[in-house]
């Protein structure tokens, strides 16, 4: 049979759709800016530029591995190979209209990433992974199209703020003040962990309100183009999109009846209990 | 009950055919005799540490800190060793000198008389590293004519106190008594579990199982990564046959759920049709994603699953057509999506995120509930946050089924974990060399536990026409 194609997500509407575009790995995400190597790795704050990455091991070579017909199967990744210590990345996503979210952030990263430990948790996104791997992963979060740099920060601590009124400029708010817009441009004054940097570290303009409202993940009623009063009320989402959201409902559906007995969930069997030969009140 | 007639095929690591046509309820750990013959190794296994009995003996630093006086004037200039911390664990108190590695030979051959019911009754005493340690089987008699499982580690502990009493009367003396017994047995009676004791059982006292039937769950992940010696798919398949046995002991594989728990143990424990060596195969090189597109396309060849209705844009709903085995093929493919991953990096504290992640795409690509049904992204999230950070308890190598967070999967969370441990190059602080090498050296010896799949088909290649 032909190969399976994974779907991803529904193509309901434009939120849905650039859903779909950040998790499919097929797509490749246009980059915006590119942020010289010195600039990047004193934000994220692990090393400094020119040091040699640390070690938890000794490289895969000189260790020896054991015999294991898995080990062949999955190539290790750079990272490993060389035995790099695990580092952190936090990357804090505003609410107002950010190209992506937080929960998103792990399913794209699972989708395009390989060898990472991820989580989400209160308005953060945490992914810990080999040094060299987690440098890669870290260019993809903050160059290209998922990270607009007035909504999307790289935190390594304090990360409150995604969901705080943003400031006038636009910029999402930060306890530690991290960043500041000089002019259009977003400068990091302080790296990740809230040091202060010798050189801010300028990384660009981030997109006009316009066109992140576009490029948004996030349903809110005010991203909606030519929304009325009366959608605020009683909203009517695309069809597909509905359907789609049913999903959660779906789901905790089976979960439940499967638990109960795995035969109810047999061609969707609970959706019609009265026909199933049942004792009465099961 | 009726027997699980349907047929599956069983292969070994390397994604060779071990035993073809075996009717599922030969792999039960009701009928398979490698399964029964793994919980009795399990459940009869001792290893004594005699170095470090005499050791005990000859220092006063008896299980850990017993011996534990808090405030003494002239404490920092008493020969003992340090405690974390600069503290002094132990004090010297009365001690001796005695031989006790120096006559292992002698020490064996009286313990094995001593455990013995009858002559050639299967006892067993080894002598190992050179009388340092001594790994036990004690007579089948004595084990099972109670109705628990602690009497192996009770009845020898007793006999190497009573041995060593009498064997060096001339050094010993009465007064001797309560620190040889725990020289042997640990804190215990001060404690209800036998804590820094020199009698090692693999399995907990039964007081610290979490409820009925948590004995076989209650042991280290890095135990059973070490008694394989890191072959990824044989930990599995033996983390996944303790699991079994337990579930059968819970309770949980009874009426409907017999055929359920026993899909789950073939799957994803056994490599039954090969499923999760050829998943890993089609996604060694890519991401966990990857592996949910794989494992969705499989169900649907093997009709496991079907499309229940399409949206206008193409976007599908499925149903299953086969819940038990569909769920079974969801634990399976959460162990192929952890060897992919955690494969990856080498390092195994991302399993819980690879579990979550890995459960909860599946959802939502394919609308149906995935591993345990719902228990599996229940199981990650609760993972990941208690193997990370403030509420950290250590690296998945220290976990086990009887953990809060793991006691509530259905027998697919700890094999998963335990792939990933087995795949871990050295990141973790409490890894299996640190805890476990001890067992992995007494234990990895039998072949029966070291290579569990193929002994676990080969039997049941020897009963499949029963059924």
């Amino acid at each position: 049979m032909a190969k399976y194609e994974r779907q991803y997500y529904n193509k309901g509407d434009q939120i849905s759709r650039n859903r779909q575009r950040i998790l499919d790995p097929k797509t490749k995400l246009e980059k915006l800016r590119t942020i010289p190597d010195e600039g990047f790795l004193s934000i994220l704050g692990h090393r400094n530029f020119g040091e040699a990455y640390k070690a938890v091991h000794p490289p895969l070579s000189e260790l020896g591995e054991p015999d294991d017909p898995m080990r062949d199967l999955v190539p290790p990744t750079e990272g490993a190979k060389a035995g790099d210590k695990m580092d952190t990345l936090v990357m804090t996503d505003s609410v107002y209209d950010a190209p992506i979210a937080v929960y998103l952030r792990a399913w794209l990263l699972h989708n395009r990433a390989r060898g990472l430990d991820t989580g989400c948790y209160s308005g953060r996104n945490t992914v810990e992974m080999r040094a060299r791997d987690l440098e890669d992963i870290g260019r993809l979060l903050l160059e290209t199209e998922v990270c607009d740099v007035r909504r999307n920060h790289l935190r390594q601590m304090t990360c409150t703020g995604h969901s705080c009124r943003l400031d006038q400029d636009g910029l999402m708010f930060d306890a530690v003040r991290r960043t500041k817009m000089e002019g259009t441009d977003v400068v990091y004054v302080k790296s990740g962990f809230g040091i202060s940097l010798d050189k801010p570290v300028n990384i660009g303009k981030g997109v006009s309100d316009e066109e992140l409202k576009k490029r948004s993940s996030i349903y809110r009623y005010d991203n909606i183009p030519n929304l009325l009063l009366e959608d605020v009320i009683d909203p009517k989402p695309d069809e597909e999109v509905s359907e789609t959201t049913q999903w959660g409902r779906r789901i905790m559906r089976q979960r439940l009846y499967g638990n109960l007995n795995p035969e109810l969930i047999k061609n969707d069997a609970y959706e019609n209990l009265e026909q199933l030969e049942l004792k009465p009140r099961y | 009950m009726a027997y699980l007639t349907e047929k599956i095929d069983l292969y070994n690591d390397r994604g060779q055919v071990l035993e073809s046509g075996i009717p599922l309820e030969a792999v039960t750990p009701v009928q398979n005799p490698a399964v029964r013959e793994i919980a009795d190794t399990f459940k009869r296994s001792i290893a004594i540490n005699l170095a470090g009995a005499q050791k005990a003996l000859s220092t006063g630093h008896y299980a850990n800190e017993y011996i534990h006086l808090p405030d003494i004037p002239n404490k920092a200039d008493l020969p003992i060793k340090s405690g974390p911390y600069g503290k002094p664990k132990a004090v010297r108190t009365r001690t001796w000198d005695v031989p006790l590695v120096d006559n292992a030979d002698k020490l064996a051959a009286k313990l094995k008389d001593k455990l013995q019911v009858d002559a050639g009754d299967g006892t067993i005493v080894n002598i190992m590293k050179k009388g340092a340690m001594f790994y036990v089987k004690p007579s089948e008699k004595l084990c099972t004519s109670g109705i628990e499982y602690t009497g192996a580690l009770t009845a020898t502990a007793q006999a190497m106190t009573d041995l060593v009493m009498e064997e060096f009367d001339d050094i010993l003396d009465f007064h001797a008594a309560p620190l040889v017994h725990a020289a042997f047995y640990g804190r215990y009676p001060s404690t209800y579990e036998f804590m820094g004791g020199n009698v090692i059982s693999l399995l907990a006292a039964s007081c610290a199982n979490e409820g009925p039937g948590f004995s076989l769950r209650n042991l280290m992940i890095n135990h059973i990564v070490a008694i394989t010696q890191r072959r990824t798919m044989e930990s599995m398949a033996l983390s996944s046959t303790l699991e079994a046995i337990s579930h059968l002991e819970m309770g949980d594989a009874i009426g409907r759920w017999r055929r359920w728990q026993s899909l789950v143990y073939a799957y994803q424990g056994l490599n039954a049709n090969n499923l999760v060596y050829d998943l890993v195969k089609e996604c060694g090189s890519g991401t966990t994603g990857d592996v949910v597109g794989a494992l969705v396309g499989r169900a649907l060849d093997d009709k496991v699953i079907k499309v229940l209705k399409t949206l206008p844009s193409g976007f599908k709903f499925y149903t299953a057509l086969d819940p038990s085995l569909w769920n079974a093929y969801a634990c399976a493919g959460t162990s192929a999506a952890v060897i992919v991953n955690q494969g990856a990096a080498r390092a195994a504290q991302g399993a819980g995120s690879t579990v979550l992640y890995f459960n909860d795409m599946l959802d939502h690509e394919t609308g149906l509930p995935s591993a345990g049904y719902g228990d599996a992204v229940g199981n990650g999230i609760a993972l990941s946050f208690f193997s990370h950070s403030i509420y950290g308890g250590g690296s998945p190598g220290v976990f086990h089924g009887n953990h809060i967070v793991t006691r509530h999967s259905k027998g697919f969370l700890i094999p998963a974990l335990t792939a990933a441990v087995a795949l871990d190059a050295g990141t973790a602080v409490y890894g299996p060399e640190a805890t476990s090498g001890l067992v992995g050296d007494i234990f990895g010896e039998i072949d029966l536990i070291r290579k569990p799949m193929e002994s676990i088909a080969k039997s049941a290649a020897g009963i499949k026409n029963k059924f």
